[in-house]
């Protein structure tokens, strides 16, 4: 298991689970699909690595980078 | 009158059928956001009458924004008939999560798909949803208005409500219980609302801390978890049943792996906006501003000969030559800049490019306490600083917006270019074009630098979460481009037309009477020039104590466009809006007033940093209250007091060795090298010590 930051670009992971630290943060992750199982791939980031583009249940969401770090993943 | 909402997911085109229904021209773009607060309007069905409600867009019935916060309201207050859900085809599945969230309450919901794009073979089964998810299921295209008719139709349908099968399957009974005096369908309710841990929701019920404390105890710790999995378990079902799967990601785009390059964004970035650049202040711009300008003064001459037939040579004749029919004619010459400036813009924004740059620059411009939005804004201010202003608007984060409102003057906006090319034409000549670089490029600077200190003093930038949809590349129909060009027009022409020419008024007023209320025709004892000449020391330090240059100034703080035209009123020329180019005239003259090339400097550089013109500082005050604009009014006249000296003063240097151009050259240069050296410092950041290629410094190796 790992944080999503870590992982590499397009390469497809499984989310294991979500860090509750922030609960307002978790909430919405759930609410947008990511939950236990799903796959995720990382398709870019800005220029300097703060802010990411995940691709999920078919759509790209764009994340802050210390929020993607409460996603552990680990590879499909 | 009863009420319909649109309420659906951010970007899914509420706005676009809002429009389409109510036929307004509310603002849409192809990003998060855009709407930000409810907007209503007559809508007619048949021969009853509704009040179509527009509402932010929202993920879920448990806010987490102040916009999200706005519809959730509006949804649980349940003062309508019905609501129309419009969700985005190409997401379907996200889409639907919010349905499930509206439908779970027991609300009146018909689903209208917006089909935006034709070309995904991504067929939906609209009768297979409505049977599984109880409520009536439409096609539509918000923008074709196709199959709008029967959504409308629909909404004098009654809804057979039907319960969702997997909430069957979650164990509600304890919480239920503690609800028990309720009736069943309230239970239910109230007892997913606990499952979803929604604080929102039981406030607004009234229900105190402590007794949500206990709600919330009596539910799994993952009650939140078991929900969101049984509805999109659910969703699956439902997608697999009454849709015919593509592979796809709704977003992505070949374009993107140059256009995100990391390498290339930004070089990218320059050279469009320096095409848009190039088109709007030179090529086209400038030619459809002459051809307008022409047009003008062909009509104008009879006009105005025939007024000072019927008024003679009163004051009220000047009042409509001078003050009327001259500002009418200066917004006019702007206008083809400004309006094809944010032409250009919006077809940016709208294409989802803007998204991408915004992304792109978000940390980069994060580092300077902006957000990546505030580009958007940014480059809207070289056109007009009010209309500019209006677009902050959409920012997410209060600081930032109010930073952005703030910076957007510092972007010199076309109503000075005027002053650039006359005053400046007229010393440096050729060279000029050089100076006005400089002075776009300082005012690039300055507003990096204002924002820098800003955001570590009094505007830090609060970090707000931030989980945002991506949008996809969209290609502007037709009918947009119309519309765009339409609201563009409409605007500056309503809202800032107006004002500049109510200003233009005051001005004129101001330099035609003395105090006494006498009319002098040459400015000459005017009120305006008493309190040039009042304040006129105070410009001894940047090199131009003239009390002439002092009251253009004063007039620019009305309107800068009337700077170089009350240069040449207390000069005695007759200045004719239409004659922009006709520097020579002024310099004839206004020499005396210019003891130096370097107090030109310095008067150039305060044009372009000192307070905007009236109808901005009124805008401001509008989108970001009467405290920071005041604080903005403060920082931009000591901002441009203290650069002009500096500037002056380093160019009287250089020019007692006769160096003039010489100077702006290495001004440029050494601004340039700030910059860079900013930027770079900005850019290097500390390597993750596990070498990982992603990491963001915090990974937990
Ligand atoms: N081609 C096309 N584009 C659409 C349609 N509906 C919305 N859009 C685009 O989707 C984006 C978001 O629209 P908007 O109405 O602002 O969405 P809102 O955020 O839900 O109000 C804009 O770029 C629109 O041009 C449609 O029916 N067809
Ligand atoms: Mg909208």
């Amino acid at each position: 298991m790992m944080p999503l930051t870590s992982g590499k670009l397009n390469i497809s992971y499984k989310i294991k689970s979500i860090s509750g630290e922030n609960e307002k943060v978790a909430r919405r992750f759930l609410e947008l699909g990511l939950i236990k199982g799903q796959a995720i791939k990382i398709l870019n980031t800005s220029i300097l690595k703060k802010v990411f583009l995940v691709e999920i249940r078919g759509y790209i969401l764009s994340i802050k980078a210390d929020l993607l770090s409460y996603i552990l993943v680990e590879k499909m | 009158m009863e009420e319909i909402l649109l309420v659906g997911n951010p970007n899914s085109g509420k706005t676009t059928l809002y429009n389409a229904l109510t036929r307004s021209n509310e603002h849409i773009g192809n990003w998060h956001g855009v709407t930000v607060e409810e907007k209503k309007k007559m809508m007619k069905v048949k021969d009853k009458n509704f009040l179509l409600v527009d509402t932010p867009g929202l993920y879920s019935l448990s806010p987490l924004s102040f916009e999200e916060e706005v519809s959730f309201k509006i949804i649980e207050g349940k003062n309508y008939k019905k609501i129309i859900n419009i969700c985005d085809r190409n997401n379907l599945q996200r889409n639907l999560y919010l349905s499930l969230c509206l439908l779970e309450e027991n609300l009146d919901v018909v689903i209208a798909i917006n089909e935006i794009d034709k070309k995904v073979k991504f067929k939906v089964d609209e009768k297979k949803l409505s049977t599984m998810l109880g409520c009536d299921v439409i096609l539509i295209n918000a923008e074709k208005k196709i199959k709008v008719d029967a959504l409308k139709e629909s909404l004098l349908k009654e809804n057979i409500i039907k319960p969702l099968p997997y909430l069957e399957k979650i164990d509600f009974s304890v919480v239920k219980n503690y609800f028990k005096d309720k009736n069943k369908n309230e239970q239910t309710i109230f007892a997913i609302k606990a499952f979803e841990r929604n604080e929102s929701f039981f406030k607004l019920k009234g229900y105190s801390d402590e007794e949500i404390k206990k709600i919330f105890s009596l539910v799994p710790t993952n009650s939140l978890e078991i929900l969101t999995e049984a509805r999109y378990n659910f969703l699956d079902e439902v997608i697999d049943k009454s849709c015919q799967k593509v592979n796809f990601t709704y977003g992505k785009s070949r374009l993107d792996k140059v256009l995100l390059n990391k390498y290339l964004a930004l070089p990218l970035f320059l050279l469009i906006i320096a095409f848009i650049f190039f088109l709007t202040f030179f090529s086209l711009g400038a030619f459809l501003s002459d051809l307008l300008s022409q047009f003008l003064s062909l009509i104008s001459s009879p006009i105005l000969s025939g007024l000072k037939s019927v008024l003679g040579e009163s004051w009220v004749h000047y009042l409509f030559s001078d003050a009327i029919f001259n500002g009418l004619s200066t917004v006019l010459s702007f206008l083809p800049q400004v309006v094809l400036l944010f032409f250009f813009l919006s077809l940016l924004e709208d294409s989802g490019y803007m998204s991408r740059i915004a992304f792109t620059f978000e940390d980069i411009l994060g580092k300077v306490g902006l957000s990546g939005k505030s580009i958007y804004t940014l480059l809207m201010g070289f056109g007009c600083s009010t209309t500019a202003i209006m677009t902050a608007r959409n920012m997410d984060n209060k600081n930032s917006k109010i930073k952005t409102a703030l910076l957007c003057p510092y972007m010199s906006c076309s109503a000075k270019i005027p002053i650039y090319t006359v005053v400046g034409g007229a010393f440096f000549g050729a060279s000029n074009i050089f100076v006005i670089m400089g002075l776009y490029l300082l005012g690039v600077v300055v507003a990096i630098l204002v924002s820098l200190v800003l955001d570590k003093t009094v505007l830090k930038s609060d970090n707000q979460t931030f989980i945002l949809e991506f949008p996809p590349y969209r290609v502007t129909s037709l009918r947009r481009l119309k519309n765009i060009l339409k609201n563009n027009v409409k605007t500056f022409l309503v809202k800032v037309g107006s004002i500049m020419i109510a200003m233009n008024i005051i001005v004129f007023l101001l330099s035609s009477f003395t105090f006494k209320f006498q009319f002098v025709l040459d400015g000459n004892g005017s009120v305006l020039q008493e309190i040039g000449k009042f304040l006129a020391p105070i410009f001894e330090p940047l090199g131009f104590n003239n009390w002439a240059i002092v009251s253009a100034l004063l007039a620019g703080l009305v309107a800068k466009e009337v700077v170089v035209s009350s240069i040449a009123m207390f000069n005695g020329v007759d200045y004719n809006a239409t004659k922009l180019i006709s520097s020579s005239i002024l310099l004839s003259t206004s020499v005396v007033y210019f003891p130096s090339t370097a107090s030109v400097l310095s008067f150039l550089v305060f044009c372009l940093l000192y307070t905007p013109c009236l109808a901005s500082i009124s805008m401001m005050k509008a989108e970001i209250g009467t405290k920071w604009t005041i604080v903005g009014i403060i920082i931009q006249l000591v901002v441009a007091y203290v650069l002009s000296f500096i500037v002056y003063n380093i160019a009287l240097s250089f020019e007692i060795f006769d160096f003039c151009p010489t100077v702006l050259v290495i001004l440029a240069i050494l601004l340039v090298l700030v910059s860079i050296i900013l930027i770079y410092r900005l850019i290097k950041h500390k390597k993750c010590p596990h070498n990982c290629s992603n990491c963001h410094r915090n990974c937990k190796k």
